[in-house]
C-alpha cells in the first residue's frame, strides 16, 4: 500500500536529493563507460550533501 | 526495434545466401512462412537470435554444426568455409545491421564449435560506424532475458511461466519496465560508495569505526561468495530438471510407457500448482506474523489494566465524570446539589473539595474510558488473529495432504514403470530418477545458501547500525558517519522504491493478460499473475484453480506475451511523451513464432489465429502445411504484408514431392534434389 510518495516523505531533505541525483545518474547508463565514474559521482553528490 | 531483412549465408540448413524481407505495414503486421517438419523453420527462428545472442534454443539438435552440411562436405581439406546470419532492423530512429559469421579452415570430417566473430553497425541518414562494443548495444536494446518473449515456440510456451521459471519471468520483466537501473543502484554503486566513505577513515580515525567497516566488508564479500554459489547451484538444477524433462520425453515416445508416463504429467501439473498455493499460503502467515504477532504477547496484559482500573474506581481513586466548573458553582453558593448546606470547615464542604480535586483529572478518566475502548479492540484483534493462523495453518496442511496423496500416486506409477518389462523403459525410469534425486539435492542446498544470505544481510545491517550509532570524537570520523548514514538511507529508499515498482508492474501485467486473454479464450476462466508473477488460471464459475488444458496453456502463454509486448509499447509511448519521467524501460518489439498453434484443435487455432495479428506491430509466424488450412489461412493472410514457402529439396526419390496451395495457387512445397537442403521462395500476396 506503499507509494512512492510515502517513500520521499519519510527521507531527510538530504536524501530526497541524493535519490534523485542517483537515479538521474543511473538512467544517463554512466557504468556502461566507465564503471567507477559512477561510484564516484554519487561519492562526490554525498559529501557535497553531508559537509 | 522493427525487423527490416534477414540473410542467410550456408547457415544449417539453408545452402548458399538466402534472403527474407521483413518490413510490414500497419495494417498487415503479420509475415507467414511455411514450411515443412525438418525444412528449417526452428533453424530460422533460431537465426534471429543467434545472429543476436549467439546463442540456440535447448530443442536445436548438433549446434555445434552451424556450416550448412553440404557446403561442408564440398570443402576439400585445409580449404577455407564459413557461414552467416545478418539481422538488419531499425531501432529509435537508427538502422542496424548485426552479422555473425563463423570461418575455419576445414581440418577434419565433422564440424567442431567455433567461436562466431560479431559486427555492428549503426547508421543514421546515411553515415554508418561501427559499434565498439556490439554485443553491450544488443543487449541494451533487446536484453537477452526478454529474447523468450519475443523469439519463441509456440509449443514450448507453457514452459515460459511454470515451475522454476518465474524469477527468471519477474527479473525479465522488471528489465524490460527499466526497473534494473534502480536494481543496479542497490546491488552495486549505493554498496561501493558507502565503502568509499568509509575507507576515508584512515588510520588516524576512529578505531571503533575502522573495525566495523572491515567488519562490513568482510561480511559482504561473504555475501558475494554465498551468492555466486547460489547462482551456480540454480544453473546445477537447471540442467538436472533438463536431463529428467529429456527421460519424461522420451518415456512419453515409448508406447509401453507412454500412458504411464502422460499420467504422471497431469499429477506433475497438478503438483505445481499445489506448491504455488503452499508458497502463497506460507508468505500469507509470514506477512501476518510480521504485521499483527505483537497482539499475541498483549494477552492478559489488557485485562490487567482493566481489572486494576476498575479496582481503582471501586477505591473511588479513579477521577468520576462531574466536571470542575460545576463543583466550583456549588462550593460558592455554599449549597449542596442535595441541599445540604457547605459551611467553610464542614465536613460535607471538604469532601466536595475532595471530589473537586479529582474532578480536576478528568482528562485521565476520558484516556482511561479510551484505553477501555482499545483493550476490548485488543480483544478482538488477537482473536482474528488466530483465525487467520488457523486458517492459514489449516489450508498448508490441507495443501500437503494433497501434495503428498500425488506423491503416492507418482510413486506407484514410477513402481509400474520399473515394472514394464522393457529394458529401455527401465533404463529411463532409472535415469529419470536419478536426475531428480540430483535435481532435490540442489535444490534443497540452494534454499539452505538463500537462508545464509539472510542471514547475512542481517549481520550486515546489524553492523551498519552500530557504524551510524558509534560515538566518536574526532570531527572527520564524525562527517564521515553522516556520509556513510546517508548513503545508507538512501539505499533502504531504492529497496523500497523498487518493491512498489516491482508490485505496479505486476498489476499492470495482471490487467493486461486478463484483457488479452479474455479477447481469445471464451471459456468462463480468468488468467492471474501471482505476487511470485507466477501465471495461473482461474475458473470463475467453480472460483478455483483450472486444470489446464494444452489448448489453454498455450492461449495462457499467447496472453502473457501480447501483454508483455502492449505494456512494453504503452511504457515507451508514454516516455516519448514525457521524457524527464524518472523511469526508463519500454520499447517496441517484434514477435517472432514457430508453431503457433502446437497441436491445438481447430476451434482453438481459429481463436488464435484471429488473435495473432493483434498481438504486436510486427509478428514473424513460421507454420507447417498442416496448420494452415481453411479459416487459419483467411484469418492470417489477410494480415499478411509478405509470405514465403521454405521448399525443402530431397534426396530420397521414394518420397513424393509435394506442393502447397496458398490463394488458390500451387507452389513447390517439397522437391527432389541432388542434395538436402532448402530455399526461402517468395509467394506472391
Amino acid at each position: 500500500t506503499e507509494s512512492l510518495k510515502d517513500i520521499m516523505d519519510d527521507l531527510s531533505p538530504e536524501a530526497r536529493k541524493l535519490v534523485a541525483k542517483v537515479w538521474q545518474l543511473e538512467r544517463e547508463h554512466l557504468h556502461v563507460k566507465n564503471p567507477t565514474l559512477l561510484t564516484d559521482e554519487i561519492v562526490r553528490a554525498t559529501k557535497e550533501l553531508a559537509k | 526495434m522493427k525487423l527490416l531483412k534477414l540473410t542467410l549465408d550456408n547457415f544449417r540448413v539453408f545452402y548458399g545466401t538466402q534472403q527474407l524481407d521483413l518490413e510490414v505495414t500497419p495494417d498487415k503486421p503479420a509475415i507467414l512462412i511455411f514450411g515443412m517438419n525438418g525444412a528449417g523453420k526452428t533453424t530460422l527462428l533460431n537465426a534471429f537470435t543467434w545472429a543476436l545472442y549467439g546463442a540456440f534454443s535447448d530443442d536445436v539438435e548438433h549446434q555445434e554444426r552451424v556450416i550448412n552440411d553440404h557446403a561442408w562436405t564440398q570443402t576439400p581439406f585445409g580449404g577455407g568455409v564459413s557461414a552467416s546470419v545478418k539481422v538488419e532492423f531499425e531501432h529509435e530512429g537508427l538502422l542496424f545491421t548485426v552479422l555473425r559469421t563463423v570461418t575455419t579452415t576445414k581440418n577434419a570430417e565433422e564440424q567442431v564449435a567455433l567461436a562466431p566473430k560479431l559486427i555492428v553497425t549503426e547508421s543514421e541518414r546515411g553515415a554508418s560506424t561501427t559499434v565498439t562494443n556490439g554485443q553491450d548495444r544488443i543487449q541494451k536494446i533487446l536484453p537477452e532475458g526478454l529474447r523468450q518473449f519475443f523469439f519463441f515456440n509456440g509449443e514450448r510456451m507453457e514452459r515460459m511461466f511454470t515451475g522454476d521459471r518465474t524469477d527468471e519471468v519477474k527479473q525479465a520483466i522488471k528489465t524490460l519496465m527499466g526497473l534494473e537501473e534502480i536494481e543496479r543502484a542497490i546491488a552495486t554503486h549505493l554498496p561501493s560508495a558507502s565503502r568509499k566513505l568509509s575507507r576515508q577513515i584512515g588510520s588516524s580515525g576512529d578505531g571503533r569505526l575502522q573495525a566495523l567497516m572491515v567488519e562490513q566488508e568482510r561480511l559482504e564479500q561473504h555475501k558475494l561468495d554465498v551468492h555466486k554459489q547460489l547462482l551456480q547451484l540454480s544453473e546445477t538444477a537447471g540442467g538436472y530438471e533438463r536431463e529428467v524433462e529429456a527421460a519424461n520425453q522420451a518415456l512419453l515416445a515409448n508406447g509401453k510407457a507412454a500412458p504411464l508416463q502422460r499420467q504422471r504429467a497431469k499429477l506433475k501439473v497438478r503438483l505445481d500448482e499445489l506448491v504455488t498455493k503452499r508458497a502463497e499460503r506460507q508468505e500469507k502467515k509470514r506477512e501476518l506474523l510480521a504485521r499483527s504477532s505483537f497482539l499475541a504477547f498483549t494477552g492478559g496484559i489488557d485485562n490487567q489494566v482493566l481489572d486494576l482500573a476498575e479496582g481503582m474506581r471501586k477505591r473511588r481513586e479513579l477521577p468520576a465524570g462531574i466536571q470542575r466548573d460545576y463543583i466550583d458553582g456549588l462550593l460558592e453558593d455554599g449549597l449542596c446539589m442535595c441541599g445540604r448546606d457547605l459551611p467553610e470547615g464542614s465536613q460535607a464542604r471538604m469532601a466536595l473539595e475532595e471530589r473537586r480535586y479529582n474532578a480536576g483529572l478528568a482528562d485521565v478518566e476520558t484516556r482511561w474510558m479510551y484505553l477501555r475502548g482499545k483493550a476490548a479492540d485488543l480483544t478482538l484483534a488477537r482473536a482474528d488473529l488466530l483465525a487467520k493462523l488457523r486458517e492459514c495453518v489449516a489450508d498448508v496442511e490441507e495443501i500437503e495432504s494433497s501434495i503428498r496423496q500425488i506423491d503416492a500416486e507418482e510413486s506407484d506409477i514410477a513402481r509400474e514403470l520399473e515394472g514394464v518389462d522393457v529394458m529401455d523403459v527401465q533404463r529411463l525410469e532409472e535415469r529419470r530418477k536419478e536426475f531428480d534425486r540430483k535435481r532435490l539435492d540442489a535444490l534443497q542446498q540452494h534454499r539452505e545458501a538463500q537462508s545464509q544470505l539472510a542471514e547475512l544481510d542481517e549481520q550486515i545491517e546489524k553492523v551498519k547500525r552500530q557504524f551510524h550509532s558509534a560515538r566518536v570524537q574526532d570531527e572527520e570520523s564524525k562527517r564521515i558517519q553522516r556520509q556513510v548514514a546517508l548513503v545508507d538511507e538512501v539505499l533502504s529508499a531504492f529497496q523500497r522504491i523498487l518493491a512498489v515498482k516491482t508490485e505496479e508492474v505486476r498489476q499492470q501485467l495482471d490487467q493486461k493478460v486478463k484483457s488479452v486473454f479474455g479477447r481469445i479464450c471464451i471459456k468462463p476462466f480468468t488468467p492471474n499473475l501471482t505476487p511470485a508473477f507466477a501465471l495461473e488460471l482461474v475458473n470463475h464459475s467453480a472460483g478455483v484453480a483450472a486444470a489446464r488444458s494444452t489448448g489453454e496453456n498455450q492461449i495462457l502463454g499467447l496472453s502473457f506475451v501480447g501483454a508483455v509486448s502492449e505494456l512494453a509499447k504503452e511504457t515507451h509511448d508514454r516516455k516519448q511523451k514525457t521524457p524527464d519521467a524518472v523511469l526508463g524501460g519500454g520499447g517496441v518489439y517484434p514477435v517472432v513464432m514457430d508453431a503457433p498453434f502446437g497441436n491445438l484443435d481447430v476451434a482453438y487455432q481459429n481463436d488464435i489465429a484471429e488473435s495473432l495479428p493483434k498481438l504486436t506491430s510486427q509478428i514473424v509466424t513460421l507454420l507447417s502445411k498442416s496448420q494452415s488450412r481453411g479459416m487459419v489461412l483467411d484469418h492470417l493472410g489477410g494480415a499478411a504484408s509478405r509470405m514465403y514457402v521454405l521448399r525443402s529439396y530431397i534426396t530420397n526419390t521414394d518420397a513424393d514431392e509435394d506442393t502447397i496451395t496458398i490463394n488458390g495457387r500451387a507452389y513447390p512445397y517439397v522437391s527432389h534434389g541432388e542434395f538436402n537442403h532448402t530455399v526461402l521462395e517468395e509467394v506472391t500476396v
